[in-house]
């Protein structure tokens, strides 16, 4: 079965579990991909919370093209991969990309899809700010925060009222993925709950640092893109989406504390990144 | 020793030419202690109060260094702040863009390199583009990859460490 299928068997299986379990009339597929805390992720799941991923990825791609480089994207995906080797979730099909956009941002996707912007790269200055921004994304993946959001949005989840009722249709089907499109289009644009872009922050910081780097990566990020004129359009969408960066490093300095400072003299690898990414 | 003029336009040359980061004016977020050396053992040089304005020169580890006026010494790198204290902080406010739109007539979404990436419109108005996104899994690293690029210069030598909870407490692991 294609990862378009399974996307489509998702949301129906979705739809009949709700059907099926009255009394939990909130269980769909994205609800069990979720999980409780401390459950297992089940194989089947984590396939679907893949094909939900690749809908949603492809639809980033949509907006702006992979950058025509293919040193540049093999690089990023080895840092990234070695990253997410560091987390729970080794074993996803991760993918990392960079997106030809002059603008500052880095998104993720459900499943082990993560894309940084041409713009956010060439304001980063090392392999140790890289690995920062990208284990921050890896954190949201790992944590299933995007499925979450998703979740609260009235564009998935309770269209599945609608298919149960007239069964399944190729029409349905098409209605299904256009629901989880608009969906997941109205997360980019509103946001994560920033609860989780704090949480996503402090694990980035400490991926980074299991993966070997100097763990003041992405807090150096962060104070370049606060030097960033909010006038700026290039972070507009990063700023609607995102706490204040100032926040975000007052809520890293605080977690952070002296716990991190025996790891400063992990490599930066400035050099290599300039090498790998033509500078 | 007092600086010359010169050797400040000399100084500020060398700065500008350092890779890893230029001058960038900023302040400090809270009360800290401008340091000698970078580190808290270092003499201290001046306590600075909440929002004492200085311009970040380069980092080195936690800490980085700073000048005020022509004093130069270091900071924790987490008590600096990039820009100017009390102005409006920006992230989830529209006022600077609302100031824009007055500005230019428009609400800035144009980029003024004319090239517009992923913007608000950009993603509203886009459609799935699986061939484009197919071209990943033939850059995708191996674990093998992965770790390969780990042991060469400079090699990254993965480390065991907990999460960290909002007031720095070690997260209990999780399954």
């Amino acid at each position: 079965m294609n990862l378009r299928h399974r996307f489509l068997a998702a949301l129906c299986g979705a739809c009949f579990c709700g059907a099926a379990a009255a009394q939990q009339v909130d269980l769909n597929a994205i609800g069990d991909m979720l999980g409780k805390a401390g459950e297992t992720v089940t194989a089947k799941n984590e396939v679907d919370e893949q094909a939900i991923g690749h809908e949603w990825a492809a639809m980033l791609t949509g907006a702006a093209p992979l950058v025509a480089n293919e040193k540049l994207q093999r690089y990023v995906n080895r840092v990234g991969r070695w990253v997410a080797l560091q987390s729970e979730r080794p074993n996803l099909p991760w993918r990392f990309g960079v997106l030809d956009s002059p603008n500052v941002n880095a998104f993720a996707t459900p499943g082990g899809y993560v894309f940084v912007t041409q713009g956010l790269v060439a304001r980063l200055n090392s392999e140790a700010e890289l690995a920062g921004v990208l284990g921050h994304e890896i954190a949201h993946v790992v944590r299933k925060h995007h499925l979450a959001a998703i979740r609260k949005t009235s564009g998935i989840g309770l269209g599945a009222d609608l298919l149960v009722k007239f069964g399944l249709s190729k029409t349905e089907h098409a209605d299904a993925s256009a629901k989880l499109l608009s969906g997941a289009k109205e997360v980019m644009l509103r946001g994560l709950d920033k609860s989780d872009e704090y949480e996503a922050d402090r694990m980035g910081v400490v991926l980074a640092t299991r993966a070997g780097y100097d763990p003041y990566g992405l807090p150096a990020v962060l104070q370049a893109i606060e030097a960033i004129s909010a006038d700026d359009s290039s972070v507009a969408l990063l700023f609607d989406t995102h706490p204040a960066p100032g926040a975000r490093l007052d809520a890293l300095s605080e977690a952070m504390g002296e716990t991190f400072e025996t790891y400063v003299e992990q490599p930066q690898a400035a050099e290599r990144f300039a090498a790998e990414t033509g500078r | 020793m007092k600086r010359t003029p010169r050797n400040l336009i000399g100084a500020a040359l060398l700065l500008l030419a350092l890779p890893v980061m230029a001058q960038r004016p900023g302040y400090v977020a809270n009360f800290t202690e401008l340091k000698r050396e970078p580190s808290r053992s270092a003499e201290t040089l001046q306590s600075l109060d909440a929002n004492t304005p200085l311009t970040s020169l380069k980092r080195q580890g936690s800490w980085v260094q700073v000048q005020l006026g022509e004093q130069v010494g270091w900071v924790p790198m987490l008590a600096v702040r990039s820009g100017v204290p009390g102005t409006a902080k920006k992230g989830e406010s529209g006022l600077s863009r609302l100031f824009n739109i007055a500005r230019s007539g428009n609400s800035g979404a144009v980029t003024t390199t004319g090239v517009r990436g992923l913007d608000k419109e950009q993603i509203k108005n886009a459609t799935p583009n699986p061939a484009e996104l197919a071209k990943l899994d033939g850059y995708a690293a191996s674990d093998d990859q992965a770790r390969k690029l780990a042991a060469s210069k400079p090699a990254l030598k993965a480390t065991r460490i907990a999460y960290v909870k909002s007031d720095g407490a070690p997260e209990e692991a999780q399954p």
